[in-house]
């Protein structure tokens, strides 16, 4: 029957067994993910000329995907 | 000639196009859940609600989640809320910077006697992120390019999501009970002697096996050590 280690001991053995992995440290030099000229990493820099006009006209109705998501109390508990 | 305020005018319009384009591309998923309509709807709401104070337009949106928390409309959505927070730190982490895996070299040079004190950490821009209902599905069928036919059922239960980036691939992982408790640990910048202290469950995995396949899967990317506390 194996003893519990103490903290301590759990401590040195976790570290000793990631330090004999011997894992190369990659020190990657690739291109960022994200670009931070212009906005998120997805936006083109090209903005709307216009946008659309009289907001208060809009019937609030969600007409998306969301008609596929069923169930649920829809409160947050 | 257009008048002065016409032509400034033009700029406002611009710009607010711009800013709810950033919108549009920041959050797809709610795009697809709500529709063209809505969200050109719910930009123009966005607008007044506030302003940025970044100069830049990444971090437009941050106030986009509790925007909606509070907007009624969508009121009947009650996980666009957290849906819209996944995006959210979706964005931050896809454009965190890249790093390095941890540096085990320098791990080394670190005295046992200050093991206690290391503290690991998470990714840049990594984040832990726990939801009543089930986003990851409702994320995954929405970013798919074509439609899904699938049914997302609410009662299917929540859920709790590590988001962080890897290289130039961003992901969202599904921690175990024991994963999210040490995750939770280690974002809080536990030191290490501690965090072995702590009585989780580690469901029959010890500390020693955690460790690196953590390190090496590219959960724990770096460390620092926990500044000493004089007696």
């Amino acid at each position: 029957m194996n003893t519990p280690q103490t903290p301590r001991a759990v401590v040195n053995t976790a570290i000793t067994g990631l330090l004999a992995l011997g894992l190369v440290a990659a020190t990657s030099s690739e291109a960022l993910a994200g670009m931070n000229d212009c906005g998120t990493s997805k936006h083109s820099c090209a903005g709307k000329a216009t946008v659309s006009g009289a907001p208060e006209e809009w019937v609030y109705v969600p007409q998306g995907t969301c008609n596929k998501i069923v169930g649920g109390t829809l409160k947050k508990s | 000639m257009l008048p002065a305020r016409q032509r400034i005018g033009a700029y406002h319009t611009s710009v607010d196009g711009k800013l709810g384009r950033s919108l549009e591309q920041i959050y797809p998923v709610r795009h697809r859940l709500v529709g063209e309509n809505f969200v050109q709807a719910m930009a123009s709401a966005i607008l007044e609600h506030g302003v940025s104070r970044s100069p830049g337009l990444g971090d437009y949106g941050a106030a986009f989640p509790a925007f909606l928390s509070t907007f009624r409309p969508v009121q009947s959505l009650a996980y666009l809320t957290d849906v819209a927070r996944l995006e959210w730190l979706w964005h931050r982490a896809f454009n965190a910077p890249d790093q390095p895996r941890l540096n085990l070299e320098a791990l080394a040079r670190v005295p046992p006697e200050h093991w206690d004190r290391l503290v690991f950490r998470l990714p840049a821009g990594a984040a832990l992120i726990a939801s009543d209902y089930p986003i990851h599905r409702i994320w995954e069928i929405n970013t798919i390019p074509t439609p899904s036919h699938d049914v997302i059922d609410l009662d299917q239960g929540g859920i709790r999501i590590l988001v962080w980036g890897d290289g130039h691939s961003t992901r969202l992982d599904l921690p175990s009970e024991t994963g999210w408790q040490l995750l939770q640990a280690f974002a809080s910048g536990v030191p290490f002697g501690e965090l072995c202290r702590q009585d989780f469950d580690h469901s029959g995995t010890t500390m020693a096996e955690l460790l690196p396949v953590w390190v090496q899967c590219g959960w724990l990317r770096d460390f620092v050590l926990q500044e000493e506390v004089d007696p």
